[in-house]
């Protein structure tokens, strides 16, 4: 098949009437990121419903549901540096690296889970209370998940 | 057509491009945008965001299919698609518009959210076709960069066997000198879901 390139579509220019980037005016993005943040307020309890579903998947012994685990932290990852938890992001970014791939009824150390889950938790919790050791909290998660990882 | 008719569209085109240079928050309202997330919550605040934005006609599905299913019934102008879903990917989405024969709109301008930055992800949403990727946490003035981009910048749609969607080279280079990818075979097929569709 001979390869068919077409030229560019210039056609959602021609519908706004012109340069999107030249019509956005000082104060937009702005207007734009309170509109976000005002959001965020209403999506925060369902970030903590998703807290509290993965403590609790995490705390289970024997610990054999991985996958509905990574769903709830594949979610607070996603959503948790938009509504003003950035560490809880990045702990959640550990506890996805951790999950994916991971089988249902696959061996995993579920202490690890569990600790991860709890540093979430005070990520949530307490953000602004100790930030210098709560960073220090998402670097060992991070350094014990590459552990658990390369073993 | 009358002149009185050619006055008024003039008058409604002078009138809706003005509109959108004026105002504060509707340079783009007259955009159709379709989001795909299963994530409600994620949903919700790309909406507000696009709002933020002046966009009045935003559509929600829940996964590609559903997706799919709604871009054949109504004509959107831009996809801002999650990447993992559990029923159908943003991936499997943007094969299934790019490649499909019962694509609705194989050249739609496709966004990419993800919370997934590996590189060999990136590259996976590359080579299925997205225009532009984003990651997540998402803010208000990253989301309008690309819009920007797909609007601005759009790039040369490529046809061949091995791919299907904007030109991968953002820059033109002359004297490029590398593999000539597209004309690599590659096989594809229908997924189930729109095998299925009539």
């Amino acid at each position: 098949m001979t390869p068919i390139v077409s030229p560019p579509d210039r056609r959602l220019q021609r519908k706004i009437g012109g340069s999107a980037r030249a019509m956005i005016k000082p104060g937009q993005i702005e207007a734009a990121e309170a509109a976000l943040r005002e959001a965020a307020k209403g999506v925060r309890p369902q970030v903590m419903d998703a807290l509290a579903a993965s403590e609790t998947l995490a705390r289970q012994r024997p610990f054999n549901a991985p996958r509905q685990l990574y769903e709830h932290a594949h979610a607070i990852r996603g959503l948790a540096g938009m509504c003003g938890y950035p560490k809880l992001g990045r702990i959640a970014v550990a506890m996805c690296k951790l999950l994916d791939g991971v089988d249902d009824g696959a061996a995993i150390d579920a202490n690890l889970v569990t600790s991860i889950a709890v540093a979430m938790i005070h990520a949530a919790r307490e953000p602004d209370r100790d930030p210098a050791m709560l960073d220090e909290l998402i670097a060992a998660c991070h350094e014990a998940v590459e552990q658990a990882k390369a073993v | 057509m009358t002149t009185a008719q050619a006055l008024d569209l003039s008058a409604a085109h002078w009138l809706l491009h003005a509109g959108n240079r004026i105002g504060a928050t509707i340079i783009l309202h007259a955009l159709k945008v379709l989001i795909v997330d299963d994530n409600v919550p994620m949903r919700t605040l790309l909406v507000a965001m696009l709002r933020g934005f002046g966009l009045r006609d935003i559509g929600e599905a829940a996964d590609g299919e559903h997706a799919f299913r709604e871009l054949r019934t109504k004509p959107y102008d831009i996809v801002i698609t999650d990447l993992a879903m559990p029923s159908s990917s943003g991936i499997e989405l943007c094969h299934a518009l790019r490649r499909s024969p019962k694509s609705p709109a194989p050249q739609i301008p496709i966004i990419l959210v993800t919370a997934h930055t590996e590189r060999d992800r990136v590259l996976a949403a590359r080579d299925a076709g997205v225009n532009e990727v984003v990651t997540k946490p998402l803010s208000a003035r990253t989301l309008v960069e690309r819009l920007c981009a797909v609007i601005d910048e759009p790039r040369a749609f490529v046809q061949s066997a091995a791919y299907v969607g904007p030109c991968r080279r953002r820059r033109a280079d002359p004297n490029y000198r590398g593999p000539k990818r597209r004309r690599n075979e590659t096989d594809f097929r229908d997924t189930d879901w729109v095998v299925e569709l009539d």
